[in-house]
């Protein structure tokens, strides 16, 4: 497996009037070529500004403050926008956004939104174009009659693969999925999955999947990047993260004791107190400190390094440096 | 009194379809009925919390809003605490909704902005025209913020709803509905919009507060996993029907109904070595339109178990298996003991 995208000591910060927020602080990992990593976390973690920075569109007033973005070994952030629009954003990254079946412009149909994205993007003429869709909507599981729909025609579902399919035009490398199924019910979630699974095997996909839901998580990612805070707290393999080692970070741990599961009765679900801290001003020490049971002294004062704890994982936390 | 505090029987709830003027003078439009609610009947027993389960257009939603008489039903009868509710006038209205309270699913959108959290929770009394001083008022407020554990109340009282998070916001939402001494509260997914972290802190709220005063839940939701943690008894919708009702554990432990079934196999479970499965769903396409529903059992065009009389034969009625657990699927024997031998091989 080669690395398709590697994001180095990246920070990103949006520059407000009370002062910088720093959503994304010195981050890095590496995405390999046909794999799906997870990146987890509460909301406000930066989980989404780290889909939009990779974009290399963060939202305004977001800015990169230093740090690389690799892809396929050229940093991306110094390129002219030009260039990033014509080499790189949907033509080898592409990105599913959160809610974006719900952003679809009403009095369009769904063929002309779709047709928007080609005209942007390629130069297929028109006739081209219509059959690139019509395939495209076949991939999905769709119609190809449903471009004549508009979006209040069809189901959540539908407009969630229109979109997927969307993503999927310039047959980019990367895609990065945004709470991909949140606003979706049960059932209709395990077939968007089981789309996003094929899709992945037919065209050796990477995926980057955000979500706040560590069992969709369980079912999709190869690596799972757990965040808090702007930060990696800890990234291991499928089976590190739920197999019956259990996870190596209290706050994996305790966000997974969180997760109710059908099928394990339990008395009391476990939660964890207290909110993600402010990131103008993020507590001294480890930034989960304020909010872990297991924290001592040295956590309260010292930043944990991101260390491996065995091969392939990663951690943060003082614990592992203790005897 | 009975130990029942709500008795629903036989609800309807059609809705006429949109029609533009022109349509109307000419009678060419469609005359389709929806049929959002289409003839359900289940009890909520003193001091339960009952759920009721469905995908979006199951109509989970439409029976929130008949129970909290914010929609008239089309026909059958509501009994609330022995009385009957169905049509009620201004007046008696006015005292059901003191009664029966209702905890929104946007903790950002269920609050006005420009209400301090004290205002908030002053409104149902002023609304309610609940006499008492200013001081009596305040001791009011102050207890409910206690009730949620809002603490210290002083604090919370001078804030403004931006300034709490989304847990903390549906606190104040529980606590409002709190202040005027509610029976029954009905929570339209109250923390699907809460993070997961806190999700179960919300839930253990709601459930000691329910607990303490001896209050009844009507709980809607689409998520089994909290359903099952949370509820006493879950009754699975489809399409404007209820297929199956019964203890929560006997519904996820033992589902009698394919539509059921198929709801449990959907939910993912935070456990290693699916990465590579595609998960093969008991269930084809999605929800059809409640304007056009399926001759027959219901579920039928989704049913991979349907058979001709699925189809042709009248819908099944719901049919006990054991205490308390009642099912609509005339196949659910033949279905189970086919699902037990697929699982042995």
């Amino acid at each position: 497996m080669n690395s398709l995208l590697k994001v180095e000591n990246l920070q990103m910060h949006y520059f407000t009037s009370k002062g910088a927020v720093r959503a994304i602080d010195d981050l890095s990992f590496e995405l390999m070529r046909g794999e799906t990593i997870g990146l987890v976390g509460e909301s406000g973690c930066g989980k989404t500004s780290l889909g939009t920075s990779i974009l290399r569109m963060p939202t305004p007033p977001g800015r990169y403050v230093s740090g690389k973005i690799l892809v396929d070994g050229v940093d991306v952030i110094p390129l002219p926008e030009k260039e990033v629009r014509r080499n790189i954003r949907w033509q080898k990254i592409s990105m599913v956004f959160q809610g974006a079946m719900n952003c679809l412009t009403p009095v369009y149909t769904i063929g002309r939104q779709m047709m928007e994205t080609l005209n942007e993007h390629s130069d297929l003429s028109r006739s081209d174009a219509e059959s690139l869709i019509a395939e495209y909507l076949g991939l999905v599981g769709l119609s190809p009659e449903i471009v004549q729909r508009y979006p209040h025609e069809l189901s959540g579902g539908m407009k969630q693969r229109a979109v997927i399919a969307t993503a999927l035009f310039l047959k980019p490398e990367i895609i990065i999925l945004d709470e991909p199924t949140t606003a979706l019910d049960v059932i209709v979630q395990a077939q968007i999955i089981n789309l996003l699974k094929k899709l992945k095997q037919q065209f050796s996909l990477s995926f980057i999947f955000i979500t706040h839901d560590l069992a969709l998580e369980a079912e999709i990612s190869d690596r799972i990047c757990v965040m808090y805070a702007g930060k990696i707290v800890e990234l291991g393999s499928n089976a590190q993260i739920y197999g019956t080692q259990s996870p190596k970070h209290p706050y994996t741990e305790r966000l997974l004791a969180a997760t109710p599961r059908l099928f394990k009765k339990v008395e009391q679900l476990q939660f964890i107190p207290g909110t993600p801290p402010d990131l103008i001003a993020p507590p001294k020490g480890c930034r989960f400190s304020p909010r872990c049971n297991k924290a001592f002294d040295r956590c309260f004062q010292e930043e944990p390094p991101l260390i491996e704890i065995e091969p392939g994982h990663m951690s943060a936390c003082w614990l592992h440096h203790r005897g | 009194m009975t130990d029942t505090i709500l008795s629903v029987k036989n609800l309807k709830k059609y809705f006429e379809p949109h029609q533009s003027f022109a349509q109307s003078i000419a009678g060419t439009g469609q005359k389709k009925l929806i049929k959002a609610i289409d003839g359900i009947s289940f009890d909520i027993r003193r001091g339960e919390i009952f759920g009721l389960i469905g995908e979006s257009g199951s109509g989970k939603t439409t029976t929130g809003k008949l129970v909290m008489k914010l929609l008239e039903p089309t026909s059958g009868q509501m009994f609330f605490n022995g009385e009957d509710v169905t049509h009620l006038d201004k007046e008696k209205l006015k005292e059901y909704r003191r009664k029966v309270q209702m905890i929104f699913q946007d903790p950002y959108a269920s609050m006005n902005p420009r209400f301090k959290i004290k205002d908030v929770l002053e409104e149902p009394l002023i609304i309610h025209k609940v006499k008492g001083t200013i001081e009596e008022r305040t001791r009011m407020i102050v207890k409910a913020l206690e009730e949620v554990k809002l603490t210290p109340p002083d604090e919370f009282m001078g804030r403004w709803p931006h300034m709490l998070s989304g847990g903390q916001r549906q606190r104040v939402a529980t606590a409002r509905t709190l202040i005027l001494n509610p029976m029954m509260l009905v929570a339209d997914e109250p923390v699907s919009m809460i993070d997961l972290s806190t999700r179960a802190e919300i839930l253990h709220m709601m459930r000691d507060v329910q607990k303490e005063l001896g209050l009844s839940y009507l709980y809607i939701t689409h998520d089994l996993s909290t359903a099952r943690y949370f509820t006493d008894r879950i009754a699975v919708m489809y399409l404007g029907r209820i297929v199956e009702i019964g203890r929560a554990d006997d519904i996820i432990d033992n589902p009698l109904h394919p539509y059921t079934q198929a709801l449990i196999e959907a939910v993912p479970e935070p456990a290693t070595g699916k990465i590579d499965i595609i998960k093969e769903l008991p269930i084809y396409g999605e929800i059809p339109s409640p304007a056009n529903i399926p001759q027959g059992c219901r579920f039928h065009t989704r049913c991979p178990y349907a058979t001709d009389a699925c189809k042709n034969e009248p819908e099944p009625e719901l049919t006990p298996d054991g205490e308390e657990h009642y099912h609509a699927c005339r196949r659910a024997y033949e279905i189970q003991a086919e699902r037990k031998r697929k699982q042995a091989v």
